[in-house]
């Protein structure tokens, strides 16, 4: 540890009075060697620039689901027999008058099926829609059962024809499914698939969703999205008479699923990037209203910069893909940057303004902070990569690529910046200026001064302990109302009036099967899949589901076959049950479709129907299937889940839910353990760690108080949170500690390192957090949240380190306990070793002045 | 003595095949019906009026009672949670109901409590012991077509056993507290003349040698007229003691039959129905206006009927021998059965559940 700070870095106006010997290793081989640095960085970031402009924003449903989990694994294997029940995207077709049954509306209906037939990534043979074959209907009839496809072979657009096809769909079991109760729209069932089977490519989401975009916009006959943001006037028919005016224009469209939440949400990061520019703008400002010098301000916003370029030049390199939830972290490595940049340039400028030579000052800077700030890099970087343990694919990426941001930010903001200073130097008049600061001169940074000074002291440590243990509880007490999963309808990442979200209202309200499908597997022997005992077993799980206030409907085989059983008997409804005679059951296989049961009659899908996706539903059916599975499976069914969206929903949320609590675990015990290398006082980690915690858990009181669930798009950002705590810390207690070691009084160290690193982290807290809080007015519900959340914690923690911070140490780090082994046993040999030029130790004129 | 060795040959057969196919008792027959906040959501068969209740029965064993006209329902204890066909009420309290393996339910509390009275395995013993017992009474110097009628019923009571309890019965009919019939798939047909304590087959007094599936069976004119699949319609004295073939007006199947005072209806596939008024010697066609099936009737109090289809179609006759006006049930439902409660709103159960209707004006 560092406890030589200022009383052993004497004045030094020039260069040559510089012992550029002096330092540890590290310093010498960096200091002395400045050119060859600054030349090595200029080449990595031609490199990495070069690299980063090839970075890709795209997203993928299966990195986004917790592959290792039994639920996803059961999905996978039998994914073969499961078409149609992972990623899948619903398009609404709604005729602007009248029904579906017009001639019109159908033969536009076919031209959009084909067209999104031919779309890259479509799953084409599982494809649904009232035009495909695999779309039929079934009657009674005195011969026995009839059917055929819902629109007829010889189907002409006739008045006959569409009495024809609107007959076949009364009796195709379709309505609510892909017919709306209304017969106002019906659906286009898409499946998709993440990878192309034959080339191996990755579905493109962004091209993906524009492509739906045109395809809507040309049916709908309206400007394209991104002109009619232009110009919101623009009626939606007031577009050109095309010559196709017949099929043009009449329905509209809506789309649903997950391709399309990401679809969207890539499109809104367009704008998402200009709120980072605004926030670099903000930053950019308040940092040269502090400063007042160009020069500084340009260099740490540069360095901190540069950082996020190397950062997606690795990435790159390192074949990673930024997406819709990863955004965020270049944003937040550049705001770790400024923060670390912003003391180092502090330290450096207050020392120039002594009369330091730049070099040199520099150089102390870099002893005095380069620990501390390299151990809250490594905080970061460990507490990002212990994410990794996550088993998400999307979550394991966004550690990975938060960690390489933090490690970049050693060599820019930690060795970069140094070094381009001690080139630079300050304004002078900037560093003047800043040693008044520094010397308490500017009255009300004083008063702000001698108020967190106050925490240092008895009454007011007693009050700041006592209350952060009453939010720790109250806030602990709300916190447990934190919920997984979403917790409201449609994409909560997007707006609530967002176009996507009133797309999937009108899904909810027109279609009674919804897009949350929980599907439970049944396997069997082979060919056994319809025998009495497995289809009863699966009725009675299917009964069980039915009572879940969550749960709409459900469908099966079983099902089926009971109504079957109706059909083989001319229709007769009192003929429904499921009747004890395998051979019956056997017979309804060969009018079921495929998505109740496989080829080889060894697995059947339990489909559950349920009213939304919120965590409280999910839990409930999964311990109903879970608790039924483990009671009823035998070798002649075995159940299993899950499938189907909210299958896999529920298997994320179980996951994360278990993650939440591992990673809080992870990232403090990497936190502690590097505090306590720091440091080598438990005291000081327990006063450093604890102000972190409550960050933590009224960051979780506040996510319950915004209504957001925990999800794999916020799950880290709690983790994060704890990254950018950690360095106001760092930096606040290693001057204290540094402080007291040399004899100064509690109250003393904390006043100095308030004028030294503590009005950075006043500085920085409020400027990062200003930045963020921009964000909530975001388009993407996603990025205002997250903004909100961020904003509050880079203020948080702020106050965590100066006022909860002091308080405990006057708790925890009494004078007595800390000075005599600290003066004595720590700074003297430290002392030596690192300023071996320094000769009597020279004292430090402001600070002596202070401390006298 | 020959004959005696092909029984038994076919019983030895039948009960190997018993073995190796047979399902085990299905645990449906002895479990209680499921309580359920949805039953008023689920598919309902039959509904029918004790006194001043409605008890509508269906899936899953689930009868539903309401003493406020249909407005609210409560679920009654059932033994078993297979589906109900249908239900009579003999008077205010005492009430039967049949449904799917062989099960036949007897409430003596106007539908509150429920208990069993027969299922298809014993139903199934019962026919055997009845057939073996008449194949053994057989006298010799019996006919060849009496021989051969006999061994055919047992060979069918054989299968009956082997098969388990796959068979529903479908309909039922009490003329008073003790004398009654039940009968279902496969001319599967018993009597009780005690209330329920004890069942006499009746399979070989009914002549279906199709073994066809019996729908419904109504007395008029001291008559008792027996409709089945596929033009199936049989007459007898009002003993009961011998049902005889009658000339069907219809190839196609009936789904039930109905009598408002002297008019007997049959109803069934496709929107069929016949009337007769002369005790079933000459049947007219209904023009009922429909293509769905007809799935149940009901008397109306005035001495009226009315029809319903499984598409919703009500078709009401103030006079059964005059015409009857087609309705569309509001809200459209599947209709399975419909009762007129006592403030005269038809109640209709349906594969949607029970639900008032709005009042029917003829």
């Amino acid at each position: 540890m560092h406890s030589d700070t200022l009383a052993t870095h004497p004045v030094i106006a020039r260069l040559e009075d510089f012992d550029t010997r002096s330092g540890t290793l590290a310093e010498r081989l960096l200091f002395n060697n400045r050119r060859l640095i600054v030349l090595l960085c200029l080449l990595a970031s031609v490199f990495l620039g070069w690299q980063s402009m090839r970075i890709e924003l795209n997203a993928s449903f299966e990195k986004m689901i917790p592959t290792g989990h039994p639920f996803i694994a059961n999905f996978l294997e039998h994914r073969a027999d499961l078409a149609g029940l992972g990623n899948s995207l619903r398009i609404a077709v709604e005729a602007r008058d009248g029904t579906i049954f017009d001639k019109t509306y159908l033969d536009t209906l076919a031209k959009i099926n084909d067209e999104v037939y031919l779309l890259p990534g479509v799953d084409r043979p599982y494809m649904k829609s009232l035009w495909t074959p695999a779309t039929r209907w079934i009657a009674v009839t005195e011969e026995g059962l009839d059917g055929g496809t819902v629109i007829p072979d010889d189907y002409d657009g006739s008045p006959d024809s569409l009495a024809q096809v609107q007959a076949n769909v009364q009796r195709s079991g379709e309505i609510g499914q892909l017919v709306a109760g209304n017969f106002k729209s019906s659906i286009i069932f898409v499946p998709l698939l993440d990878k192309d089977p034959k080339t191996g490519e990755a579905l493109d989401y962004a091209d993906f969703s524009t492509q739906l975009e045109n395809i809507r916009a040309k049916y709908e006959n309206t400007p394209l999205p991104a002109l009619s943001r232009l110009k919101p006037g623009v009626a939606p028919s007031g577009g050109s008479a095309a010559a196709d005016a017949a099929s043009v224009g009449a329905v509209k469209i809506h789309i649903t699923g997950f391709s399309k939440i990401v679809g969207d949400l890539i499109d809104g990061l367009k704008q998402v990037l200009w709120f980072f520019v605004l926030a670099v703008g903000i930053v950019t400002a308040v940092l040269y209203g502090y400063t007042r010098c160009v020069r500084s301000t340009l260099l740490v916003m540069g360095c901190s910069l540069v950082a996020v370029l190397w950062q997606f030049g690795l990435l790159h390199l390192f074949g990673y893909q930024l997406d819709p939830y990863s955004i965020l972290v270049p944003f937040l490595v550049f705001a770790i940057g400024v923060s670390h940049g912003a003391q180092k340039m502090n330290g450096i400028m207050q020392d120039i303004g002594r009369g330091t030579h730049k070099v040199v000052a520099a150089r102390y800077t870099f002893r005095r902070l380069f620990l501390a700030g390299l151990t809250a890099l490594l905080a970061d970087a460990v507490g990002f990569a212990v994410l990794t343990i996550i088993d998400i694919q999307v979550i394991q990426d966004l550690a990975a690529i938060a960690s390489i941001g933090v490690a970049v930010l050693i060599f820019t903001n930690l060795i970069l910046l140094p070094i381009l200073l001690s080139f630079t130097g300050v304004s002078p008049k900037a560093a003047t200026r800043s040693l008044r600061a520094e010397a308490a001169g500017v009255e009300s940074a004083s008063k702000l001064f001698a108020f967190f000074g106050l925490f240092t002291q008895r009454r007011w440590a007693t009050i700041a302990v006592l209350t952060g243990l009453a939010m720790a509880i109250g806030g602990y007490a709300v916190s447990l109302k934190l919920q997984v999963g979403d917790l409201d309808p449609g994409a909560p990442e997007l707006r609530p009036d967002s176009r996507y979200n009133k797309d999937s209202a009108f899904m909810v309200s027109n279609y009674a099967a919804s897009a949350d499908i929980f599907v439970v597997m049944i396997k069997t022997p082979e060919d056994q899949c319809t025998r009495y005992e497995v289809l009863s077993s699966v009725r009675d799980l299917g009964r069980q589901l039915e009572q879940l206030p969550g749960v709409e409907s459900v469908n099966s085989m079983a099902n089926l076959s009971r109504f079957a059983m109706v059909g083989y008997n001319e229709g007769n409804f009192k003929w429904l049950e499921l009747i004890p005679n395998n051979a019956a059951l056997g017979a309804v296989q060969t009018r079921a479709p495929r998505e109740l049961f496989n080829q080889g009659c060894s697995l059947l899908s339990l489909y559950v129907y349920l009213k939304d996706h919120k965590a409280d539903t999910l839990n409930g059916v999964v311990e109903v299937a879970q608790a039924y599975a483990q009671t009823h499976s035998t070798e002649q069914a075995q159940f299993m889940l899950a499938a189907g969206s909210s299958g896999i929903e529920a298997a994320t949320n179980i996951v994360v839910k278990k993650a939440m609590h591992d990673m809080l675990y992870w990232v403090y015990g990497a936190v502690i353990i590097l505090c306590f290398v720091t440091f080598r006082s438990w005291r000081a980690v327990v006063a450093a760690v604890l102000p972190l915690m409550l960050t933590s858990v009224l960051c979780e009181a506040l996510m319950v108080a915004l209504g957001m669930g925990v999800k794999v798009a916020t799950l880290p950002v709690i983790a994060l949170g704890v990254g950018i705590g950690v360095d106001y810390a760092l930096y606040v207690l290693s001057v204290m500690l540094a402080g007291q070691r040399n004899g100064l009084s509690l109250s003393e160290s904390y006043h100095r390192a308030l004028t030294f690193t503590g009005r950075v982290v006043l500085l920085t807290g409020v400027t990062l957090a200003a930045a963020v809080a921009t964000w909530a007015f975001s388009p993407i519900k996603f990025q205002a949240d997250m903004g909100i959340l961020l904003a509050f914690m880079f203020v948080w923690n702020m106050f965590g380190a100066l006022i909860f911070l002091p308080a405990l140490a006057y708790f925890l780090l009494k004078d007595k306990a800390m000075q005599p082994e600290g003066a004595t046993q720590n700074a003297a040999p430290h002392a030596a070793a690192h300023a071996p030029g320094a000769a009597g130790g020279q004292p430090n004129a402001p600070l002596s002045a202070e401390s006298a | 003595m020959k004959r005696i060795l092909i029984a038994a040959a076919c019983a030895l057969a039948s009960g190997i095949n018993a073995a190796a196919e047979a399902p085990a008792a299905p645990a449906v027959l002895e479990r209680p019906a499921l309580k359920t906040s949805r039953a008023q959501h689920m598919a309902m068969l039959a509904i029918t009026r004790a006194g001043a209740r409605l008890v509508s029965v269906g899936e899953a064993g689930v009868v539903l009672l309401s003493d406020d006209d249909g407005k609210t329902w409560r679920q009654a204890d059932v033994p078993a949670s297979v589906s109900l066909t249908a239900v009579q009420f003999v008077d205010d309290s005492t009430g039967y109901a049949t449904g799917h393996m062989g099960v036949v339910l007897k409430t003596t509390d106007a539908g509150a409590h429920w208990k069993t009275l027969l299922d298809g395995i014993r139903a199934a013993e019962l026919t055997l012991k009845h057939a073996q017992a008449a194949h053994a009474a057989l006298p010799a110097e019996a006919d060849a077509d009496r021989v051969k009628a006999a061994d055919r019923q047992l060979k069918n009571a054989e299968l009956l056993v082997a098969d388990g309890p796959d068979k529903p019965f479908l309909g039922l009919h009490f003329s008073d507290a003790d004398n009654g019939f039940v009968f279902g798939a496969y001319n599967l047909i018993l009597r009780t003349r005690d209330g329920g304590k004890t069942w006499t087959p009746w399979n070989d007094r009914v002549a279906n040698p199709r073994g066809l599936h019996l729908y419904g069976m109504t007395s008029a004119q001291g008559r008792l007229f027996l409709a089945g699949e596929q033009g199936l319609l049989l007459r007898a004295d009002a003993d009961g003691a011998r049902f005889a073939p009658i000339d069907s007006p219809y190839k196609g199947s009936y789904f039930g039959i109905e009598r408002s005072g002297d008019v007997v209806v049959a109803y069934g596939l496709r929107g069929n129905a016949f009337r007769s008024t002369d005790g079933g010697d000459s049947w007219q066609k209904v023009d009922a206006g429909v293509n769905a099936s007809i799935s149940g009737a009901v008397a109306l109090p005035d001495g009226g009927l009315m029809l319903l289809s499984q598409r919703g179609d009500l078709l009401v006759a103030t006079d059964p021998r005059g015409h009857f006006d087609l309705r569309r049930a509001e809200p459209p439902l599947p209709l399975a059965g419909l009762a007129i409660a006592r403030d005269g709103t038809p109640v209709a159960a349906s594969l949607a559940g029970v639900q008032r209707l709005a009042p029917v004006t003829p």
